[in-house]
């Protein structure tokens, strides 16, 4: 007979286990007296932990963020009525100056802790929107300098092939009278060879001429 | 206004983390105070149980608040708000008894006769019932509480209190389940040592199923 674990019996206390891990558990526990006791007693601790509950929370007013706006306004009051006769009104009670003084500490620390922040915010988005306008400058002049260089580039380009083509121009008028002159020795030595065949051919006419 | 209305934690995630959205990207007070009604009881009754002073327990769960909105860019959406919060309000109650600890081995104080921590909580009415016995009762649960080990403690309070699943408390505490539940039952022997006088001798009736079976 195997017995559920500690874990499986906890799961089984706050009825976390599946049904039929819960007919396994049961069926166990029908039948050993161990287990049957231990899970008794663990059952019996747990009912006994009802026995604290909490009531609804009462409003304790701890510290209401209304008193020291209050006493701070009173003080200004006081300080303004006094300057205003000639004397600065005396606070008699050490601990309302000291508990003044923590609150106005305190409250000054969190408003310039949130001045802080904002200043930080619009320092950077200043910083990124100065970042942004150089950037732009910077890429303007590389492309104005790009379209200077690309039309640089291009004169040189056609200059280059314009020298290629007169060039070329001109080895075409050189191959043509080249070949104008072959054209013309070569009609010369035809009819040279011609007019040698047709003497061979008239030996009689060229004695006869002779 | 579109993306305020539109966004999507606010549309397809539950009200405590949608509120929880927008106190972390719109500093919504609304939203926060929202999550404050919500969940103030709950927090207040673990610190409440966790220091053994409902007092304490009350400015505890404000010092869990003021941390929770510190902390709101730290929150991520894909965790659910109630773990990042118990964790928030367990912190500050391990904080808190850090201190009472401190202030008990610096005091000059003698020390109470059964050693318990819980000598300063006497004053204090530990809960509603209004009979003696039930007082007294709830008093020595309180205090018996107190003499328990935080680890096992804990995990009482969030399971037997708070109505917390085990495999909610693991994730709560990051330790496996079989850990939540081990310290479950032995928190529950601890107890059931301290409270022998308290705890109910007749044994539960136990239903099974076809059968009524009074063990």
């Amino acid at each position: 007979m195997k017995h559920p674990s500690r874990e499986e019996m906890m799961e089984h206390l706050y009825q976390e286990n599946s049904p039929s891990q819960r007919q396994s558990i049961d069926n166990h526990l029908r039948t050993c007296a161990d287990c049957r006791a231990q899970s008794d007693r663990w059952h019996a601790t747990m009912k006994t932990l009802d026995a604290w509950p909490l009531e609804a929370p009462r409003r304790r007013h701890r510290t209401m963020p209304a008193v020291p706006w209050a006493i701070a306004a009173l003080l200004v009051v006081g300080i303004g009525v006094g300057f205003l006769t000639g004397r600065t009104t005396a606070i008699d009670s050490p601990a309302l100056q000291a508990a003044l003084r923590q609150e106005v500490a305190s409250q000054l620390t969190a408003a310039m802790n949130q001045q802080r922040t904002s200043l930080a915010d619009e320092l950077r988005t200043a910083s990124a929107r100065a970042i942004s306008d150089e950037t732009r400058q910077l890429f303007s002049a590389f492309a104005e300098q790009l379209e200077e260089r690309r039309e640089s580039d291009a004169e040189v380009i056609y200059s280059a092939i314009q020298q290629v083509d007169a060039r070329h121009s001109r080895e075409v008028a050189r191959l043509r009278r080249d070949l104008g002159t072959v054209a013309v020795v070569a009609d010369a030595r035809i009819t040279d060879a011609q007019e040698q065949i047709s003497n061979l051919s008239n030996p009689g006419s060229e004695s006869f001429n002779k | 206004m579109a993306a305020k209305l539109f966004n999507w934690p606010t549309l397809f995630s539950s009200p405590d983390e949608s509120a929880m959205w927008r106190v972390k990207h719109e500093d919504d007070p609304e939203a926060f105070a929202e999550l404050v009604q919500r969940w103030q009881k709950p927090i207040q009754n673990l610190c409440t149980r966790m220091v053994g002073d409902s007092h304490r327990g009350e400015d505890l769960a404000q010092d869990a608040f003021t941390r929770l909105y510190s902390k709101r860019k730290s929150y991520e959406a894909k965790s659910k708000l109630s773990t990042f919060l118990w964790r928030i309000a367990l912190n500050i109650c391990y904080d808190e008894l850090r201190r009472q600890r401190r202030r008990h081995e610096f005091s000059l104080d003698e020390p109470s006769a059964d050693g318990s921590p819980s000598d300063q909580l006497e004053s204090e009415a530990p809960g509603p019932p209004d009979d003696l016995i039930g007082q007294e009762r709830a008093a020595a649960v309180r205090d018996a509480l107190q003499k328990i080990a935080e680890p096992y403690r804990v995990v009482l309070v969030l399971r037997h209190y708070e109505g917390l699943k085990f495999r909610e408390i693991a994730e709560v505490l990051e330790i496996p389940e079989g850990t939540v539940k081990s310290r479950m039952a032995e928190g529950l022997g601890q107890l059931e040592r301290i409270l022998q006088p308290f705890v109910c001798e007749k044994p539960p009736r136990r239903v099974f199923r076809n059968e009524r079976l009074i063990v």
